[in-house]
């Protein structure tokens, strides 16, 4: 017999779900589609949107399970990269340029984007905001305007006023540098279900 | 466009794992990925961390399920010969991905299809190695032929029966159990080192047809299926051939007469022992 849902590893739940057990992907739903829905909420300012982008990931995932592949990544890592990628698209559509600039507006007023305050308030997330924090503020800056504001590195090249070679250097270097130091204390694959 | 470096494409993997290359770049970012694993590895790991950036212990939100539940079943239907699996809920809720070209190409039905085959393969690793005796293949010989001599219809089909129970015990046969979505055995084939393979369905081990359907057996070998044998409406044993390098069987309910590719789910599905096993448990 197969393991329970609820023990089943992410890996053993997207086979599963290519056997069609509806189970698998309620279950997956219940892990991920949280974060999957604060991400897409917070890339698109607009919860009815997150909701169909949520939807649309899933329903993805239900239809294309083969899409996964353990070996490149985890199961949250794949459905925020598709939210990601999903949400970045629709603000990136014209008829969302309306939207996207409301959205800055209310940032903006809100005290823009702060990645140390929306980690995930746990255990792991302690060492995430240290490594956030750990980050140059200009390399932080140029994350945190690429990922939560879904801006190409040639807009944030624009919006900080910096050349377009040295943004992306500080996106890669950036990311890069969290990823040692988060193995530094310990984590190599922590978010791994 | 084109002619970017690997320096070059390396630059722009940061931006690009967070969305935020230009559409020209993103498409030589991903040619270039397809031929460097290096670069693969390094868009995955920023892609974690990405991932923990955006970790938020939300719960997910019980109303968007429902939705999303909601959209799988008014979904597109096939036939509904749709094999039960697990619970009870999904039985009646025929797969929209299975039913042809309304929503997803017939090309990308096949590829999902031996994705899948793929994917239950790799299934059956995790659970041989790790969990579970979803397909312990071992069938004790001397239990088949004490089964298949008991079928209600024997003498119906004397000599098929009879090749089926020698060749249980031929050396060198391999068994392969064969078992529905909810596990429950469905069929026992047993295949010849020459390729030869008897097919014995259990007692009501495959769902019922409708009145126009057949059930039609495929081998998995390569990626690819490939149809080895109509069955019947009702079938004793079927006998057939494997092509080389068959990793798996698995039993689907067609429209009479039977297809050349069938885009349904199996209604029975039995990997190959060994084979499998040492073909992809390294990775």
């Amino acid at each position: 017999m197969l393991p329970p849902v609820r023990d089943a590893s992410d890996p053993a739940l997207v086979l599963a779900i290519g056997r069609w057990h509806q189970d698998a992907l309620a279950e997956a739903y219940r892990r991920h589609a949280g974060a999957v829905l604060a991400l897409a909420r917070r890339v698109l300012g607009d919860q009815a949107v997150a909701e169909e982008v949520v939807q649309e990931v899933f329903l993805r995932l239900w239809n294309t399970p083969e899409k996964f592949d353990p070996a490149r990544g985890t199961l949250r890592s794949f459905l925020l990269a598709q939210t990601h990628g999903r949400s970045v698209d629709m603000l990136r559509s014209d008829s969302s340029r309306r939207r996207r600039e409301e959205r800055d507006a209310h940032q903006a007023a809100n005290g823009g984007y702060d990645v140390e305050h929306e980690v995930w308030d746990l255990a792991v997330a302690e060492h995430v905001k240290e490594a956030v924090a750990d980050l140059p503020s200009d390399e932080r800056r140029a994350i945190e305007l690429a990922y939560f504001g879904g801006h190409s590195y040639r807009e944030v090249a624009s919006l900080l006023q910096a050349p377009e070679g040295t943004v992306k250097s500080r996106i890669r270097t950036g990311l890069r540098r969290m990823r040692t130091s988060l193995a530094a204390a310990g984590m190599g694959e922590p978010w791994a279900v | 466009m084109g002619g970017l470096s690997h320096n070059e494409i390396e630059e722009l993997l940061g931006a690009f794992a967070l969305d935020a290359v230009e559409v020209d770049e993103t498409a030589e970012v991903e040619r270039h990925l397809e031929t460097c694993p290096r670069c693969r590895d390094e868009v995955m790991n920023h892609r974690e961390v990405a991932a923990l950036l955006a970790y938020q212990g939300a719960d997910a939100p019980t109303g968007l399920w429902n939705r999303i539940a909601q959209s799988l079943e008014e979904a597109p239907s096939a036939p509904a010969l749709v094999l039960p699996i697990g619970s009870a809920a999904s039985t009646s809720r025929p797969r929209s991905h299975w039913s042809g070209t309304t929503r997803r190409s017939a090309r990308a039905e096949r590829a999902g299809w031996v994705g899948r085959a793929a994917m239950a393969v790799a299934a059956v690793i995790a659970l041989v190695v790790g969990v579970a005796s979803l397909v312990t293949v071992v069938v004790h010989q001397q239990h088949e032929i004490t089964r298949i001599q008991a079928l209600p219809n024997a003498d119906l089909a004397t000599n098929q029966v009879a090749l089926a129970a020698r060749a249980a015990t031929t050396p060198g046969a391999r068994s392969i159990r064969l078992v529905k979505s909810d596990k429950a055995p469905a069929a026992t084939a047993v295949v010849l080192p020459d390729g030869t393979g008897y097919l014995v369905p259990e007692a009501d081990g495959l769902p019922a047809l409708t009145n126009s359907q057949t059930y039609q057996l495929w081998a998995i070998a390569d990626g690819n299926k490939i149809s080895i044998g109509l069955l019947g409406d009702r079938p004793l044993v079927g006998i057939f051939r494997v092509p080389a390098h068959t990793a798996a069987l698995a039993v689907t309910a067609e429209q009479q007469p039977g297809v050349t590719s069938s885009v349904r789910p199996p209604v029975a599905f039995g990997v190959i022992d060994g084979a499998v096993v040492t073909t992809t448990s390294t990775a």
